[in-house]
């Protein structure tokens, strides 16, 4: 292979046009999850987003992040419950209409610019579910993603418009390569600590009470058990990064993923990461998985009484 | 044409430029050893720090690593009145709430552990501060105020027992103030 055809064959992948399937998909995935975590934020908004609360927009600034994007500052003037309750009305209003595609684009940018404000203006309460949503809703101002099942085309078909199913892949690889970098980083972060090497990280996480959820009975057995839940957690985190481009390899990879993030979604609390994870699998999903997976339930034997 | 392709060019640039920058926030940096050397990921970090901050594009994919914290801990906050009086509240504590609560509530979490970083040292005054207006207000003037670290360590695996289960409480061995705050008298 010559560097002319690499680069052809990349120049290809990264600008050629894709179908907009998966985009679809991730866009409802995302912006349910969005939802719920915009509610979740309610119960204690002023606490954590007013200046009646612990973290005032002064004692916000404390943190280097609080500086940018940040519309509780540029309204600081106001009071400041008020800039709460507003700024989280606009994220309640902005994720549905995201999440129905109605004004997809205009509602992604909204989305991401008042879920920036809220990760900025309080910084010491965010989790990696937070960094998710905000650094994928980013692709997705510039991503397609009305094509299939929104308002936007139901709206275009009544005035007898088309909305294009095809795009330029790149929003969509981008999406792909944030995932995957996701993925790439924790695996990279995690080899350097000694516990993921020798087996006993899972064991100390178990043992963080303010972390415990539902119990594996079975997974805490033996040691062997927790060992290979450490293990297996850093291999598939290394895997994923490189595997999940092949045809090969990305359906076994997604299953596998799924039940690895359901299995930490039941066991381990960390609220909104786990599913905001899998809504991010969408990104690799094509038509043909569908199609794929209702044959399979197709081929189901069905089952006999008795 | 010309113009547009030196537009379209200089757009697939900046894409290509941004995705290299998300990698290098994505993942730990190795800084080489010997004086004076940095890494080219430090340099191009440093160069993309104020864009990234500002746009929301940062992210450091840290969750358990290098290696999950090894402590339980719970932070107090020990508030002496000028009548003589004490008050000993803690911040909300998940394992005391029921799983729903604790799931929903989980925010407290992460801000305990902010606090409990020296990292987070800055926030120190502020929270005191908050505490401070807090009980002003309910219970009269406030002398000090303490931030106390509770905290017991995870026992190191024991390969001669089976696997210790679930724990489902936690009986805090140390404390430790870790900030005061003194207040004049009104």
């Amino acid at each position: 292979m010559s560097i002319i055809h690499l680069f052809r064959t990349l120049n290809r992948w990264f600008f050629d046009s894709v179908d907009t399937w998966g985009l679809t998909i991730f866009r409802i995935a995302m912006g349910l999850v969005a939802i719920n975590k915009i509610l979740f934020l309610y119960p204690e908004l002023v606490y954590w987003y007013s200046n009646e609360g612990i973290v005032s927009l002064t004692t916000s600034f404390t943190s280097q992040l609080s500086g940018g994007l940040n519309l509780f500052y540029t309204l600081r003037d106001f009071d400041s419950v008020t800039v709460a309750y507003a700024l989280w009305t606009l994220a309640l209003v902005s994720a549905t209409t995201f999440t129905l595609g109605l004004g997809t684009r205009v509602s992604a940018l909204v989305l991401y610019v008042v879920m920036v404000s809220f990760d900025h203006r309080n910084t010491y309460v965010l989790q990696g579910g937070d960094a998710l949503i905000r650094v994928m809703l980013f692709w997705m101002i510039f991503a397609r993603s009305n094509g299939y099942h929104s308002v936007d085309r139901a709206i275009a078909q009544a005035k007898g418009r088309r909305i294009p199913t095809q795009q330029s892949a790149w929003p969509l690889r981008a999406l792909q390569i944030q995932l995957a970098l996701m993925y790439l980083g924790t695996f990279l972060h995690k080899s350097e600590g000694p516990t993921w090497w020798n087996g006993s990280a899972v064991y100390i996480v178990s043992q963080l009470i303010d972390f415990n959820r539902y119990p594996l009975p079975l997974a805490y057995a033996n040691w062997t058990f927790v060992k290979l839940m450490t293990w297996g957690a850093l291999l598939f985190e290394g895997l994923f990064p490189l595997l999940i481009w092949f045809r090969e390899t990305r359906r076994y990879l997604l299953v596998f993923g799924i039940v690895f993030h359901l299995v930490l979604e039941w066991h381990i609390s960390i609220p909104i990461f786990q599913v905001a994870s899998l809504a991010a699998y969408a990104v690799f999903l094509e038509r043909d998985d569908w199609e794929a997976l209702k044959r399979l339930v197709r081929r189901r034997p069905p089952v006999t009484p008795g | 044409m010309l113009g547009k392709k030196i537009v379209i060019g200089a757009l697939k640039t900046l894409y290509f430029a941004l995705l290299a920058t998300i990698l290098v926030w994505a993942i730990p940096l190795f800084q080489p050893k010997g004086k004076n050397r940095t890494s080219l990921g430090v340099v191009i970090r440093e160069a993309t720090k104020r864009p990234m901050y500002w746009s929301g594009l940062w992210q450091g994919w840290t969750m358990f690593s290098p290696d999950a914290s090894n402590v339980n801990f719970s932070i107090q906050i020990a508030i002496e009145f000028y009548d003589g009086t004490f008050e000993f509240p803690r911040l909300p504590q998940l394992h005391t709430m029921s799983k729903w609560q604790a799931y929903r509530h989980d925010r407290h979490r992460k801000f305990a552990e902010n606090i409990n970083r020296d990292t987070g040292r800055r926030l120190w005054p502020h929270i005191a501060d908050y505490y401070q207006q807090k009980y002003f207000a309910s219970h009269g003037p406030v002398k000090q105020i303490d931030l106390v670290r509770w905290w017991t360590l995870v026992p190191p695996p024991d390969e001669s027992q089976p696997p210790p289960s679930f724990p489902t409480s936690v009986n805090f061995e140390h404390s430790y103030i870790f900030y005061t705050a003194k207040y004049p008298e009104p």
